[in-house]
């Protein structure tokens, strides 16, 4: 994906969220599924760079990045969700989002467009049958004849569990 | 934020300094009531609390201060000590403000009857006529009234006489005034030739004489003394009484004398063939400004600008105390237009016309755009040229708002800031002749107050430059560069940055003073309740540490405080039958060792109770086997989560919760707490905290692919161990010996990675750090170099980890992590 359409992206991303309407979310994909987060959440698109990892957290905190010289975490999606880990290459994001001030950055396997989803068009999480947990998802949004499953990105990223780091008395 | 929220905000942080302040001086002041100092002093603090309470626009909290100021007034000038009854209303009205403050700074509405309660106790101390000469003006102080001398007319040249004469004629008030300084009067931190100049404001000096023959040989000479013992001063002024004038030299009659005395028509007549016609009218414009050279001591070591601004903020600082009369004034008049006295219209104009003056010489040409169309209005007022209709009337009275609002401003700068300006701003030249010329408005404050937000994005800034500097100068395009000037120009901007990275950190540093003036009301309250006798001894409280300590540090240390008065020191029986003293002793230190901050916390009391703890740590299946032989780790083990050993629960330490808290928020910081005991002496707390929390000089090492930065304050040596230097020792992990000495092993590849097998020996490297006085060996990878790194915190996502303390910007633009030596230690010895 070239540095040219993550920055349209996110140039969308930063319109969008000054839309006061609402229901604008930012679409990727992850496992050939798509996933949509508020863009109001986005705060950049970047491509996939070094990350240096930090001992004793789980596995899907693959570690910080450099953010023009801020410390952000990051995690990748896949992990988070228990899928299986895939390789990252040319299309790989990460996807930096503002949890409640706090900026992190989520991996997934590409972004792909900035869509207006109406309140109307978004149906309740069904209870089972999603990969995911549903506690993480906000809704299923219908655009066109495809679903897109939007999550709470405040809850994926903000879970007890993700602030556990792992007991090292062990080593 | 706009300017007044902002004003609001610092008016806030001030209040509350100033009530820590407060509550370490009475608590001094109720240890030794007799000390009129302690008075002094704390009466200066509510004044300026008072001063400063007008930007936060809510009038109860000004009124309740006035009464308070009101109230140390009267004891000052009373011979009783104040009684323990008065303090403790003191102390209340101390609590009662902090809480009215933060409530509002919290934006919360509060009935103007908050104070009702306070105000009442406070009120049955002051005599009862007392509240009866609020809001107006003192009188003046006894001031001399001695007619003209002979000699001193005598002494006139034919010019001055001439001033005079016009002046006179002109139907201007006329009057003699000598002026007797003490000799020490710049210790007072007051400028003479203020006088003079308060003089030229309102009028015209007609001519000046002074005695210099006081003024010892030059090798006695000192230039902190005052030897011009007799100021004489033939003044002419439109408008001021000789009580305006009497009252304008109020701060002379505490540092010397003061003789006024209108000059009389028949003395005029006498000595300066005044003619007695009121009608003719030759109007003067030009005044003789003459001050006699000798007035100030050649080498006066002080600058007079600076005295001089000194002394019209005080001046300023007074007429604010005068804005409530001028605005009941101002009222007043409006009523009743036509019974307005000469002398009323008089005041109001001098008021306007002294903040004209004032403000002129401290530079605020704020006041001054506000004051002067005022001084006019005024002026036309009081010639009749203006009737004070309702419009006018309003104008007035925002006009009197505004200023003392303003006022509050100037003054709200404290202390804690006043920066490194005065040894860093260029010497201001001392005129050896002095002159009306050289006194000028002079431009800046000493100190300013800056956001903490603009301060933290500057050092973040700060921060960044360091390391696009460093992605410069490490370039290898500028290793492989023959050009010499390139490479000394880049270190000459290394140079540079460096120092602007400590300019800026330094910027951070707040002395302890506030927190631990705090300290000393919370042993008191805590004592009292707990019925012991407990004197805080406090040493090093101008010890500096980061904003970011002085923020976190005050709810720990109270902890910690309140602990060692409520379980540390014995009850009074106890205590003496331990032959101690009855009364027990909290030591509160601080001082810089090496790169950190300390800061202790010692009681003299039981000290820790080793069984205890002990049967506790075991009941609570927290002991392990290095408890069993070593105190110190098993005193430590206080600070887990639910330890508590205290017998009873009492009122204030509660149980079972705290320690543990006070250790996380001192680790949050970057800290450690630590405790030592000894049985019947007593326990010490002892918190260290990094000097700066923004940088270290660290040495990189590489682990696997990662790097990490080791503190290089921490490490003691690196080094390639022959094999047979380590021993495994079973169950245990590997020992290493270093100079006979044996140390425990720590490979970061097996503690960070689990892929510590296939590393191989022989090639890594052995570091020897100390942390938490005890050594251990470090095994990395690779030494890459050293590096002056900016600390940034990991995110709150990573708070649990051990062994690391943050995280830098490396200069490649990747992130390292930073090595927590004292972390890993706990490791190697668990």
């Amino acid at each position: 994906m070239s540095v040219r359409k993550k920055d349209e992206l996110t140039e969308a991303v930063k319109k969008a969220a000054k839309d006061i309407e609402g229901g604008k979310f930012l679409s990727f994909l992850l496992n050939n599924e798509e996933y949509g987060v508020d863009v109001l959440n986005v705060r950049e698109i970047i491509g996939m760079i070094d990350v240096t990892s930090v001992p004793q957290t789980p596995v899907y905190v693959k570690g910080v990045i450099n953010l023009r010289g801020k410390v952000i975490p990051v995690i990748d999606l896949r992990l988070r969700f228990g899928l299986e880990e895939a390789e990252y290459d040319e299309e790989t994001c990460i996807i930096v989002v503002d949890v409640a001030g706090l900026l992190m950055g989520i991996i997934i396997d590409t972004v792909l467009e900035v869509l207006d989803i109406p309140a109307a068009e978004i149906e309740a999480a069904p209870k089972f049958g999603t990969k995911v947990n549903t506690d993480y998802i906000l809704g299923m949004g219908k655009v066109g004849d495809k679903v897109n499953m939007l999550l709470d990105i405040t809850k994926v990223l903000t879970s007890e569990e993700l602030m556990m780091v792992e007991n090292i008395q062990n080593s | 934020m706009t300017e007044l929220d902002k004003l609001k905000e610092i008016t806030f942080e001030e209040g509350n300094e100033i009530l820590d302040t407060l509550d370490g001086l009475l608590v001094e002041l109720e240890r030794n009531p007799g000390n009129k100092e302690t008075l002094h002093t704390i009466f200066r603090h509510v004044h300026t609390l008072k001063g400063s309470m007008g930007a936060i626009e809510f009038e109860p909290l000004e009124k309740f201060t006035h009464i308070k100021e009101d109230l140390l007034d009267h004891l000052r000038g009373i011979d009783d000590h104040p009684t323990p009854e008065i303090i403790d209303a003191l102390f209340k009205s101390v609590d009662v403000t902090r809480d009215v403050l933060g409530k509002l700074q919290h934006g919360e509405e509060l009935p103007h009857s908050v104070f009702y309660d306070v105000e009442e106790v406070i009120r049955q101390f002051l005599p009862e006529d007392w509240g009866d000469n609020q809001g107006i003006v003192q009188e003046a102080p006894d001031a001399l009234d001695i007619p003209l001398s002979v000699e001193f007319i005598n002494e006139l040249t034919e010019s001055e006489k001439d001033i005079v004469k016009k002046k006179a004629d002109a139907g201007e008030r006329l009057y003699s005034i000598s002026i007797k300084f003490d000799i020490d009067v710049f210790r007072q931190a007051i400028d003479p030739l203020t006088s003079l100049r308060i003089l030229k404001d309102n009028g015209t000096i007609c001519a000046v004489r002074s005695n210099s023959g006081s003024v010892p040989d030059l090798n006695e000479f000192n230039p902190a003394d005052f030897y011009i013992n007799d100021i004489k001063v033939i003044f002419s002024s439109p408008d001021l009484s000789r009580s305006n004038i009497v009252e304008i030299y109020e701060f002379v009659l505490e540092n010397g004398e003061i003789n006024v005395h209108q000059i009389s028509p028949a003395e005029l007549s006498e000595h300066f063939d005044v003619e007695l016609d009121p009608f003719w009218l030759e109007s003067s414009e030009e005044g003789s400004e003459y001050i006699d050279e000798t007035m100030t001591p050649d080498d006066s070591s002080m600058s007079i600008e600076e005295k001089l601004k000194l002394q019209s903020a005080e001046h300023l600082n007074e007429l604010k105390d005068r804005a409530d009369y001028i605005e009941k004034l101002i009222k007043k008049i409006k009523k009743k237009p036509k019974n307005a006295k000469e002398d009323e219209l008089n005041d109001l104009f001098r008021f306007f016309h002294n903040i004209h003056g004032d403000s002129g010489i401290l530079g605020l040409t704020e006041l001054t755009t506000i004051s002067e169309p005022l001084e006019m209005i005024c002026d036309e007022l009081r010639s009749g040229e203006l009737k004070l209709t309702a419009d006018i009337a309003v104008k007035l009275i925002h006009g009197v708002e505004s200023i003392r609002e303003y006022i509050g401003k100037f003054n709200s700068v404290p202390d804690n800031l006043v920066s490194s300006y005065s040894k860093d701003s260029p010497t201001v030249d001392t005129p050896n002749r002095i002159n009306q010329d050289n006194i000028q408005p002079t431009q800046g404050q000493a100190s300013l107050k800056i956001d903490a937000e603009r301060l933290d994005a500057l050092m973040e800034m700060v921060g960044e430059l360091v390391i696009a500097q460093a992605l410069v100068s490490q370039d290898e395009a500028m290793s492989n560069l023959a050009d010499g000037r390139l490479e000394k120009n880049v270190s000459q901007v290394d140079k540079l940055t460096k120092n602007i990275q400590d300019q800026v950190m330094s910027l951070r540093l707040l002395p302890l003073k506030y927190t631990f003036s705090k300290m000393s009301r919370v042993v008191r309250d805590v004592s009292r309740r707990a019925d012991k006798e407990v004197r805080l001894n406090v040493t090093g409280d101008e010890t500096e540490v980061d904003k970011s300590i002085i923020d976190h540090i005050g709810d720990p240390l109270t902890h910690l405080v309140r602990n060692c008065v409520d379980h540390g020191i014995e009850g009074p029986e106890d205590r003496a039958s331990a032959g101690k003293s009855f009364e027990g002793v909290v030591d509160l230190k601080a001082y810089h060792q090496g790169g950190s901050v300390v800061i202790e916390v010692l009681d003299d009391g039981a000290g820790l109770s080793r069984e205890d703890i002990y049967n506790k740590a075991k009941e609570k299946g927290l002991l392990t086997e290095v408890m069993e032989h070593d105190d110190t780790k098993l005193f430590n083990v206080i600070f887990e989560p639910g330890f508590s050993t205290a017998k009873e629960i009492t009122e204030i330490s509660g149980r079972g919760v705290g320690l543990d808290v006070v250790k996380k928020d001192i680790e949050k910081l970057r800290g450690r707490v630590d405790v030592s005991s000894t049985k019947g002496e007593g326990t010490t707390f002892t918190l260290r905290f990094p000097l700066t929390t923004a940088s270290i000089e660290g040495m990189v090492v590489k682990v696997g692919v990662d790097r990490y930065i080791i503190p290089t304050l921490s490490i003691e040596t690196s080094f390639k161990p022959a094999a047979s230097d380590i021993t495994v020792v079973a169950g245990q992990g590997e020992v290493v010996k270093i100079r006979d000495e044996l140390h425990p092993v720590i490979r970061l590849r097996k503690l960070f990675t689990d892929n510590g097998v296939g590393q191989d020996m022989k090639d890594s490297i052995f570091i020897l750090v100390e942390g938490n006085g005890r050594k251990c060996c470090v095994v990395v990878d690779e030494i890459l170099g050293h590096q002056h790194v900016v600390i940034k915190s990991l995110s709150d996502t990573f708070s649990g980890l051990i062994a690391i303390s943050g995280c830098t910007i490396l200069g490649d633009g990747r992130v390292g992590l930073i090595l927590d030596v004292g972390g890993v230690v706990d490791v190697a010895f668990n």
